[in-house]
């Protein structure tokens, strides 16, 4: 497991699964599982997940992907690798994921690029507890 | 005029009742369905079963082919063909892989979502939703997520052609929308566009372009939420596959 860490370790969940198009759906129901969490109408979530979907199309710098999720206070993050390439840089991937979500960052590690994508969120009342 | 003179006198033929005409169509035409086929193989299917399905594609082809459209057959019949064995796929994924209650829960699912968003003026949240429908959270997800891969199981297919019956080519890969020139880094948006039919066309620049959201989008459009999302998936997928297939699509 080579991802960094997101700053805030609270509610935090990893999936490792293979970089196939047979597997993505792991990936995108972690993530809806996590926005759960969160005050967020449904067409949100889909956006996020078309976002991560947008993602795992490219190609990684590893057999496996890689999704590192945090329901943190001020919203959901998910970080999503290791990439080739850096993904910011290509304008067909920024202009597919910019509407989607928040904010999308990116870190550059030695095993690849990593995306960060952020969704600000209220947190649902009586959950996560 | 564009079709082909003997393929014309055999349509002619066929149109007035001669069915051996057909006969010679299909036997004439089945190594392109053979061919496209193959680019199927190894996903699951065996290639006979997928060869056949695409025979029904090209005698749909034949039967709607209009020579007065100017097109050559080819280019009518290998989206039509192209279309019957993505159908098949995702029918033999809905029916092989999907339990029967997700698939009623997913179902169900759309109409709440419809409802409740009339109801609330916006999109419900999973919350939400699982309080209407008595679902857990992690169902309401798993729900949309079966509604979602039902349909977009057949978009990683390579040829990107969308699965429009009565789409030809030029329809499909045809000139992009006027009017992106302006729109930065949009070349690339541009090309993939072209790939899309009208409706998806749409639906990807009021949600990209002019950053409707879902619910407004489907609202605008007249469909529900879940198709505006399950469009989206299949419009981009669809344009993947036209910037990564473009070579492949030369060569057929």
């Amino acid at each position: 497991m080579n991802a960094p860490e997101l700053s805030d370790p609270d509610e935090r969940v990893i999936v490792e699964f293979p970089a196939t198009a047979g597997y993505r759906g792991v990936g995108r129901l972690v993530l809806g599982g996590l926005s759960a969490r969160f005050e967020l109408p449904v067409d949100r979530v889909e956006d996020l997940l078309l976002a991560l979907e947008s993602l795992l199309n490219q190609e990684l710098a590893a057999d496996t992907a890689t999704l590192e999720a945090v329901a943190a206070p001020e919203g959901l993050r998910a970080r999503v690798g290791p990439f080739m390439r850096s993904q910011v840089e290509d304008a067909a991937v920024t202009r597919v994921l910019h509407p989607l979500v928040d904010d999308v960052t990116e870190q550059g590690g030695q095993d690849g690029y990593w995306v960060e994508l952020g969704v600000s969120a209220e947190r649902t009342a009586g959950v996560g507890g | 005029m564009t079709a082909e003179p003997a393929l014309l006198q055999q349509l002619e033929a066929y149109r007035a009742g001669d069915e051996s005409a057909r006969e010679q169509i299909v036997e004439q035409y089945m190594p392109l369905v053979r061919k496209i086929a193959s680019r199927y193989a190894g996903r699951g299917e065996p290639l006979e079963d997928l060869v056949q399905v695409g025979s029904i594609g090209l005698v749909l082809a034949i039967e709607r082919f209009d020579v007065d459209r100017g097109v050559k057959f080819t280019t009518y019949a290998v989206p039509t063909i192209v279309g019957e064995i993505q159908r098949h796929f995702r029918d033999r994924a809905w029916a092989v892989h999907v339990p029967r209650r997700m698939k009623e829960l997913s179902l169900r699912l759309a109409r709440t979502i419809e409802s409740a968003t009339a109801d609330l003026g916006r999109a419900p949240t999973i919350a939400e939703l699982a309080a209407d429908t008595g679902l857990e959270d992690e169902e309401v997800v798993e729900a949309l997520e079966t509604y979602n891969a039902y349909s977009t199981r057949s978009l990683s297919q390579p040829l990107g052609l969308g699965d429009s019956e009565d789409g030809t080519v030029e329809d499909l890969f045809g000139a992009p929308e006027p009017g992106y020139d302006e729109v930065e880094h949009g070349a690339l948006l541009e090309t993939g566009l072209a790939a899309l039919d009208e409706r998806e066309r749409e639906i990807v620049e009021l949600r990209f372009f002019e950053g409707l959201t879902q619910s407004e989008i489907a609202a605008r459009v007249g469909i529900s939420q879940m198709h505006v999302s399950r469009l989206l998936r299949r419009s981009l997928a669809t344009m993947r596959g036209r910037l990564e297939g473009a070579a492949t699509e030369q060569g057929l």
